[in-house]
């Protein structure tokens, strides 16, 4: 009966337009997208002129730009942060600038008064104003409303005293790598987190050396005999396609979810011998497949060009086979079982306000790990051909995402199961409990 | 308890706090059952819970000897057409039968055979590749049941089939439903008096979620012996008599209407008896059981 099923679903899976767009879109995509995008990786040669750069956790080389850079938002009070992976500006008030100045003064050893001055941090009695030269002017209230302006102490009217800026910021002799972290974790805590200073991306931000000769060398050979080229492809592969596989089979998981009830099949269905969990686990099984097909079929045309352009050379022809079940499938699995979730749970398509969210959130939170590192999102970014070692270093943090994302979609899977049979013998009646603003889409009993 | 009957004891159903079926028992064998109610009576309710559609607060219910909590071996051996039956429609009759056999864990064989010997009892042969958006009223109910035995079911549960059918095709469909009946169980839901007159023998009656009748048609009909009259009276007296009596019939022919009704009594001198039908018993039933004339369609 699994067999025949499951044939069915798929044919009743390949029928949907939701199916039909995501086919097209993908064929399309990779087509004219991706694979053209995969240029040659040249063997690197003695005394080029460059050869790219790296990015290695070198205290020496984070330390004193980290520090720069923190220097350069304080003064201008203006902290680019990427909480929840949207852009935001953040201003901080003078109180948590204040704490600013006390752990860039610990970071440099420079006394916090003149990061103070330098940034025009109001004193603490009193207010400033910077007036339109840019100079700063105390501000203090006479107690009758009005204010008493008056040049602050050691300053001048003129331009040059608006808060001279340090033109050497220089990391505090003695202080210690596992110190600045905490400095710089700290002042992260003050951004609001997701600034650059957060401890993951320290080394993507600041730990950036030119690569030399030896270092390309080593890239290129790990490319070759790791990756066997088409690897350094496939995760580029990947990296394009988890952007669609994050998105789109929601549509095709909620149009197959509420297709029985538009139909007016439920009854139909609930009332034959096959189990709940044979009807949505075949049904969601068929998606999966069915996704997956122009997705291999794209793999394997991926595979062949890469293979075309090195002949000669050694490629691994299952790479992107391989990498699109490893790496693409458990994102697959994953939007396709929040619609199919979602779906059966409230008999509306609100998975596909969700899972959009979340495709969002996890666009932004990507882009701070654009050439490989990964992390805990949905759809695992690695837009840069070869990267190899990144790869390898954090292949089990990779390992651990997709198994837990794998995991996931099959509790989700289950819970619909179980959400499916309480629906079947009437123990649970989603449809009756969307909010009023759907009551017009009630079914009155007709008993 | 008989392996070829179903018997329903003290079965209760609640939809929140309104009880939608109350104390109810019956015992329904082998042959045409009808189930005979007013529009909200709990027919479809009683249906679906036999179906195993919905749950139940509390009574039992045994299937043909399967408890109605074994809810796979009762699907496998029942088979249900809802009342508001349709299919996927852009598949045709023979995909839509196919899909749902293998849902019913028929093997391929069984289904090649039974499908086309189903679609010719129910006269659709000729509409196999039709996709079912394509069929008509009367067409669709008979493909329902044939879907709904596709499995050869011990019970077949049919819920107000024949609504929004023309005369011919539902007098089609009854005779279907007699012919099905022969060897196995048919649960005809049903406020159409005339459908269960012209196929049943057992029937029940229920009201607000309470059985008001169990027994035989005939027993039915009898009840209402010596209470049906008809009598000619003008025109202008017939709102004094739909006032007093239950009026289950007129016919008016220039100043003259010819009613009749329902009464204990004579009513008038002139009124003769008449042979009591289905519908008067149906009537008189509610009647005494508390239903207000207003709620019977104003005339009673």
């Amino acid at each position: 009966m699994y067999g025949v099923l499951f044939l069915k679903e798929c044919k009743r899976t390949v029928k949907s337009i939701p199916y039909l767009i995501l086919v097209v879109m993908l064929l399309v995509f990779g087509y004219t997208q991706i694979v053209p995008e995969f240029s040659m990786i040249e063997k690197p040669e003695p005394n080029q002129a460059s050869y790219g750069v790296k990015y290695e956790e070198i205290p020496g080389v984070i330390m004193p730009s980290a520090a720069k850079s923190l220097y350069s938002e304080f003064a201008a009070n203006t902290y680019v942060a990427y909480p929840l992976g949207f852009y935001k500006n953040v201003k901080l008030s003078d109180n948590k600038q204040a704490r600013m100045a006390d752990i860039l003064s610990e970071l440099t050893g420079t006394p916090k008064e003149d990061f103070m001055k330098s940034a025009g941090v109001k004193p603490e009695t009193g207010s400033t104003l910077r007036i339109g030269d840019g100079s700063l002017m105390n501000l203090t209230p006479n107690g009758d409303g009005s204010y008493k302006l008056t040049i602050p102490k050691g300053q001048s009217s003129g331009s040059e005293s608006a808060g001279s800026a340090i033109t050497d910021v220089t990391v505090a002799k003695g202080l210690t790598y596992e110190r600045f972290r905490e400095l710089m974790k700290q002042a992260d805590k003050l951004i609001g987190g997701g600034s650059m200073y957060d401890g993951i991306y320290l080394t993507r931000q600041f730990g950036r050396v030119p690569m030399t000769y030896d270092d390309a060398l080593l890239q290129y050979n790990d490319i070759i005999e790791k990756d066997r080229i088409s690897g350094a492809y496939a995760r580029v592969f990947c990296d394009y396609f988890g952007l669609v596989l994050g998105i789109f089979p929601v549509f095709i998981a909620v149009a197959l979810g509420m297709r029985d009830r538009r139909a007016g099949m439920l009854d139909l269905i609930y009332t034959r011998k096959a189990s709940s969990i044979q009807i949505v686990f075949t049904r969601y099984l068929a998606m999966i497949v069915m996704m997956l097909l122009p997705v291999l079929l794209m793999a394997v045309y991926a595979a062949i060009s890469v293979a075309g352009k090195y002949s000669g050379m050694e490629t691994d022809g299952l790479a992107f086979v391989k990498y699109s079940l490893g790496w693409l499938l458990p994102t697959l699995m994953a939007s396709t079982a929040v619609g199919v979730f979602l779906t059966e749970l409230t008999d509306f398509p609100i998975a596909i306000a969700v899972q959009g969210l979340w495709w969002f959130l996890g666009m932004f939170a990507g882009m701070k790990h654009l050439d490989g590192g990964y992390g805990w999102d949905l759809f695992l970014r690695h837009n840069k051909i070869g990267n190899t070692q990144v790869f390898l270093d954090n292949f089990n943090t990779l390992l651990t995402n997709r198994i837990l994302y794998a995991g996931l979609s099959i509790v989700l899977i289950l819970l619909t199961v179980w959400i499916y049979e309480l629906k079947r013998r009437g123990k649970l009646h989603a449809y009756n409990r969307i909010p009023k603003i759907f009551n017009h889409r009630r079914r009155k009993s007709a008993a | 308890m008989s392996g070829n009957e179903i018997v329903i004891r003290n079965l209760n159903k609640y939809y929140g706090k309104k009880q939608a079926l109350s104390d109810v028992n019956l015992v329904i064998k082998h042959g045409m059952f009808g189930l005979l109610g007013r529009n909200g009576a709990g027919k479809t309710t009683l249906m679906k819970t036999l179906a195993t559609l919905l749950n139940k607060k509390s009574g039992e219910i045994n299937v043909c000897g399967t408890p109605i909590e074994h809810a796979r071996e009762i699907r496998r051996m029942t088979g249900y057409l809802p009342q508001d039956f349709s299919m996927y429609p852009g598949m045709t009759v023979a995909e839509a039968m196919d899909y749902l056999g293998v849902l019913s864990d028929m093997g391929g064989v069984e289904r090649k055979l039974r499908i086309p010997d189903l679609l010719e009892k129910v006269n659709l042969t000729g509409h196999m590749k039709k996709k079912v958006k394509a069929l008509s009223g009367g067409m669709k109910r008979r493909l329902g049941i044939a879907q709904a035995l596709l499995h050869d079911p011990k019970v077949l549960i049919v819920d107000e089939p024949t609504a929004g059918l023309d005369p011919e095709e539902r007098i089609r469909f009854r005779n279907l439903l007699c012919e099905i009946a022969e060897d196995r169980i048919v649960i005809l839901s049903t406020h159409i008096v005339g459908d269960i007159e012209a196929t049943c023998e057992d029937i029940a009656i229920l009201n607000e979620g309470r059985l008001l009748y169990t027994g035989t048609v005939h027993d039915l009909t009898a009840s209402a012996k010596d209470k049906v009259f008809s009598v000619t009276v003008p025109r202008q007296n017939l709102q004094i008599i739909k006032d007093r009596y239950f009026v289950t019939g007129m016919l008016t022919t220039g100043s003259e209407c010819h009613v009749r009704l329902i009464a204990d009594q004579k009513p008038f001198p002139d009124a003769e008896f008449c042979e009591p039908n289905v519908e008067d018993a149906y009537m008189l039933y509610l009647h005494r059981n508390g239903v207000e004339k207003q709620k019977l369609g104003g005339e009673l």
